[in-house]
This record gives structure tokens, C-alpha cells and sequence, in this order.
């Protein structure tokens, strides 16, 4: 199991981050952040529709996380434990939230995603609305912990591109970095 | 086609489950022909929240359907597993419906982005029918 401190330097912290996250992530410590968050954009007067978007993008990051994770652990009632980071920021020019997370992957899971992110490259809201249905209908990526529609989700919500990095770190271990826009 | 199986002597168990931060509320009522999903919806093992729920609306649409139903949706946030689960129901009830269903999906008025997901499974589910219902303050 790698350690917190692995990821410490993973993402930059600047005065735009309003949160912050960098422990184990399992269900109870996302219920923790989204609550959390929640509370603070409601608190600052933000606007429903972002507090939707930033919710949802908050929990499918952090589940994607659970899921693709060099070292996740096993616990009790098929539940997961794994290491990981987040940020959230947010940019007053702009009006736009950046959520951003990294945590250590294999290669395997490096295809995976890689694989999942080419479905779905370049498509618009309409094509990728469409991509969704036709994964629905067929179940062909449902498994244990999703529907294999998170990446799909993650592009219809955020309002530009998703930005992916995989960085070695050591051996077949590398380090996954997502970025997405609100 | 379907049997018309004489079922008067069989009962159907209702189910009601609490929310929880992760999990909605979950109210299946076979006798008054009434289903409710209300709350949040991310439970880690989606899928394994779900089958117990999907399995009773597939029961009762197949076998205890006496009188029209209504079903609300009133879900606030909900993960991408959870959108597959609420297709597979609104497909399950589609496929085996033999009277009316009323299905309410509520959405809060303020919120700008409120009606995209009705849209998504209104559009797929036509025969269906979904109303959109829009609530002023949080359900």
C-alpha cells in the first residue's frame, strides 16, 4: 500500500483552492468531502445548478479513484479503500470550478482508462448523450462499482475538455492526474 | 403476453428504506401502488443497494400490478451507476406495465440544469410518459 505522502506533491495548492484532500479515500470519507462541500458553495450563494455539477463530479472523481487505484485495499461487505488527492478551485475571472485529482495507477489501469477516454474524445454533448444510451441499453461495461458511464458523465459535465496525465513514478506504477472544468 | 394469474391470497412484502447520506429514502408499496426514491444517490456498491429494488419493481410490474402506480423521482444528486439503475427500472416498467403508471421526476426550479436528466430518460422512455414536476424549496 503506498503512502499519503507519495501524493503530497501531486497537485499545486494556490489561492484559488477552496478544498482540499489528500488522505484514504472510502465511501465514508467522500460522504465527508461532498457534504463539505456541499455546505460550502450553498454557504457562498452558489448557484444550484453548480452545486449539482460540482457534487456529482466531486463523488465520480473520488469513486473513479476507489476503483482505479494501485494498492486499493479490500474491506468488509465489497467495499474499497484507496489513496488518493483532490483539489478544488475556483476561479473568480472566470466564474469556473477545476476540480483536479491524482492518485498511483498500474499499467493495466492505464489502458483501461486510456481506452474509455478514446470513446469518448472528442464527441459533443449529443453524440456523448447518445454513447451513454447505447452503453444503458447494453450494459456492457456494468460491473461491481459502476455502469461504466463515469468518464462519459465527467465530459457531458464538464465545460471543456478532460485533461488526463499519466507520469511514471516507479516500476509499472505511474502516477494518474485528471483535471475538469465546471 | 402475460398470464392473468389470480393472485389474491399472495402478498407482495413492501419495502421502505431510510436515506442516508449516500443512499435515498426508498418507499416500494404494493398495495397502495406507490414507489419513491427521495434523496441522494451515491452508495459505493450501487448496483448491490439497487438489486433488492430493481427485483421487487420487476415482481410487481410482472405479477402485482393491479391499478395505476405512481412513482416519484425526487433524487437531488445521483452518481453514474445510479443513472444506469434508474434506466433499468424505467426499462423494466416499460416492458411490463399492463396499466397506467404516473411517473414524477421533480427537479428544483432554481436550478438551471434541473430538467437535463428528465430529458435524458423522458426521451427514451416516451411511452412512459414522465412528468416533470418542479419543486420551489429542497425535497
Amino acid at each position: 500500500m503506498c503512502k499519503n505522502d507519495n501524493l503530497n506533491l501531486c497537485l499545486i495548492i494556490d489561492e484559488n483552492t477552496i478544498y482540499e484532500f489528500n488522505e484514504k479515500i472510502n465511501e465514508q470519507s467522500i460522504i465527508k468531502s461532498a457534504k463539505h462541500i456541499e455546505k460550502l458553495l450553498k454557504d457562498n450563494d452558489v448557484k444550484p445548478n453548480k452545486i449539482q455539477d460540482v457534487f456529482e463530479l466531486l463523488v465520480e472523481i473520488m469513486q473513479n479513484m476507489l476503483n482505479y487505484s494501485f494498492g486499493n485495499i479490500d474491506l468488509p461487505n465489497n467495499k474499497k479503500e484507496a489513496i488518493g488527492s483532490f483539489v478544488l478551485s475556483y476561479d473568480s475571472n472566470d466564474d469556473e470550478y477545476v476540480l483536479k485529482s491524482c492518485n498511483l495507477i498500474t499499467l493495466e489501469q492505464v489502458e483501461i482508462i486510456t481506452n474509455k477516454f478514446k470513446l469518448i474524445e472528442g464527441l459533443d454533448d449529443k453524440a456523448l448523450r447518445k454513447l451513454a444510451r447505447e452503453k444503458m441499453r447494453s450494459k456492457e461495461d456494468n460491473h461491481d462499482k459502476g455502469a461504466g458511464l463515469g468518464f462519459i458523465m465527467m465530459a457531458r459535465k464538464s465545460t471543456k475538455p478532460i485533461a488526463t496525465q499519466f507520469i511514471p513514478y516507479k516500476d509499472n506504477i505511474l502516477q494518474y492526474k485528471l483535471s475538469l472544468v465546471i | 403476453m402475460k398470464e392473468n394469474i389470480e393472485m389474491e391470497n399472495i402478498e407482495m412484502e413492501n419495502i421502505n428504506i431510510k436515506m442516508t447520506d449516500s443512499s435515498p429514502k426508498v418507499k416500494l408499496d404494493y398495495e397502495k401502488a406507490f414507489i419513491e426514491f427521495e434523496g441522494k444517490s451515491f452508495p459505493e456498491n450501487t448496483f448491490d443497494f439497487y438489486e433488492p429494488i430493481v427485483q421487487w419493481i420487476k415482481n410487481y410490474f410482472t405479477e402485482y400490478e393491479r391499478k395505476t402506480t405512481t412513482i416519484n423521482i425526487k433524487l437531488t444528486y445521483f452518481n453514474s451507476a445510479s443513472t444506469q439503475i434508474l434506466f433499468d427500472i424505467f426499462d423494466a416498467i416499460q416492458d411490463n406495465k399492463t396499466n397506467e403508471v404516473i411517473i414524477n421526476w421533480y427537479y428544483a426550479l432554481d436550478n438551471e440544469n434541473g430538467l437535463d436528466d428528465y430529458e435524458d430518460y423522458s426521451e427514451e422512455f416516451e411511452e412512459l410518459n414522465i412528468n416533470a414536476v418542479a419543486y420551489a424549496e429542497e425535497v
